[in-house]
């Protein structure tokens, strides 16, 4: 099998993704960022820039997350009803939030940003990673963050239950990613 | 008791020998298998029971934290977009007023953990070839069913052939896999990253 017609055949169907439609209610924001925003990413990285359309896909789909993160706090809605957010009605972030889906939002947020030059996403998931940094030593384990955080009233020590695994790896996983961000390129095009 | 829990439960006495059998032969457990019992078995049937109750509640407490629990309901009609809406024109309620800026200093090197390889020769070349083109062959076969079966939605059902959207219906499995053929497959512009790894 070709794979390159395979990849082609996947970008004109890009086309047809459409934003506007939705099978859900409420929008699982970690999972639209790692599997869209990242899958758009990825793509236009490792493919070096060559097909504006991934570029454009990102753009767009940035534009509707960084909605999610209009909040008093500007902590973003994890499990989101977006349509209420078409709306302009007001939105406050949990006060109870997976960690790893709060964490695990930077590499993508932080990549749109050096590709567009539009500070904002960098800042909506830098806000977040000051917060981890200045509980990081208050948790009732030092060092690690609970599975669940209170993005609320950004209280992230108050939890007990803490995991390298399920609900928590990911933002584990994203942490040296990111410090390297700036090595991109030898990261992924070997 | 939900069914992941009524597997676990039958998988874990289907593992008992024939001599030690305690149940019917049946798919489910119901109150007839409790008449079969008898007194030996009784140390087996706390011990089924302990590990019962510890299965249901490990279930109980990962439906309740589970990230993905939510995106597996049944989702609702779709939902259609006012005509000339636009996300960057939504007004903010909580503006924000300045922005952090990206770091402008270089990335600190972090050390290296990984093993230094050397690419192999021999048997194990012929093995890992032979493990390289199995992942391959795994991506083909999983990408052409998704192709074939799910073309544009979220997850091929890879049993029944049937689909599944809990990720918005925005062909996530081809988003998703966007870089993948890139990586995994030869294609021009981009070096082979799959040469580099040594399974």
């Amino acid at each position: 099998m070709d794979m390159t017609e395979d990849f082609e055949e996947a970008l004109g169907a890009l086309d047809k993704i459409d934003f506007t439609t939705c099978s859900l209610d409420t929008l699982n924001v970690f999972e639209t960022t790692i599997r869209y925003l990242g899958g758009f990413l990825a793509a236009y990285d490792l493919s070096e820039g060559k097909y504006p359309s991934l570029l454009d896909k990102a753009k767009e789909l940035g534009e509707m997350l960084y909605v999610a993160f209009d909040t008093p706090n500007h902590f973003p809605m994890t499990r989101w009803h977006f349509k209420d957010a078409m709306m302009g009605k007001k939105q406050v972030a949990h006060d109870a939030a997976l960690v790893a889906e709060i964490g695990s939002l930077t590499l993508e947020f932080t990549r749109l940003s050096q590709i567009t030059g539009d500070p904002k996403y960098f800042d909506a998931v830098q806000r977040i990673m000051n917060v981890f940094d200045a509980q990081q030593d208050d948790t009732k384990l030092p060092g690690l963050w609970p599975v669940m955080l209170n993005t609320r009233d950004l209280n992230f020590t108050a939890d007990t239950f803490f995991t390298l695994g399920g609900m928590a790896d990911s933002m584990y996983e994203y942490l040296p990613k990111v410090t390297t961000s700036s090595t991109w390129h030898s990261l992924y095009i070997c | 008791m939900d069914i992941r829990t009524s597997r676990a439960i039958v998988s874990f006495v289907h593992c008992f020998p024939s001599s030690l059998c305690f149940y019917s032969n049946s798919d489910q457990l119901g109150a007839d298998d409790l008449i079969m019992l008898r007194p030996r078995s009784l140390p087996i049937v706390l011990l089924v029971l302990l590990l019962v109750t510890l299965v249901y509640y490990r279930n109980s407490f990962y439906t309740n934290r589970d990230a993905s629990a939510i995106s597996w309901q049944e989702p609702p009609p779709d939902y259609k977009v006012p005509a000339g809406f636009d996300w960057p024109k939504v007004k903010a309620n909580y503006p924000v007023t300045s922005h952090i800026p990206l770091p402008s200093s270089p990335a600190q090197a972090i050390p290296r953990i990984q093993h230094t390889s050397t690419p192999p020769t021999g048997d194990v070349a012929v093995l890992r070839k032979h493990r390289l083109n199995t992942v391959k062959a795994e991506f083909v076969h999983a990408w052409s069913g998704y192709k074939k079966h799910a073309w544009l939605q979220d997850e091929v059902a890879p049993l029944s052939g049937g689909v599944h959207n809990p990720f918005g219906g925005w062909a996530a499995t081809l988003v998703d896999s966007l870089g993948r053929p890139l990586h995994t497959c030869s294609y021009s512009p981009v070096s082979l990253i799959t040469t580099k790894i040594h399974f």
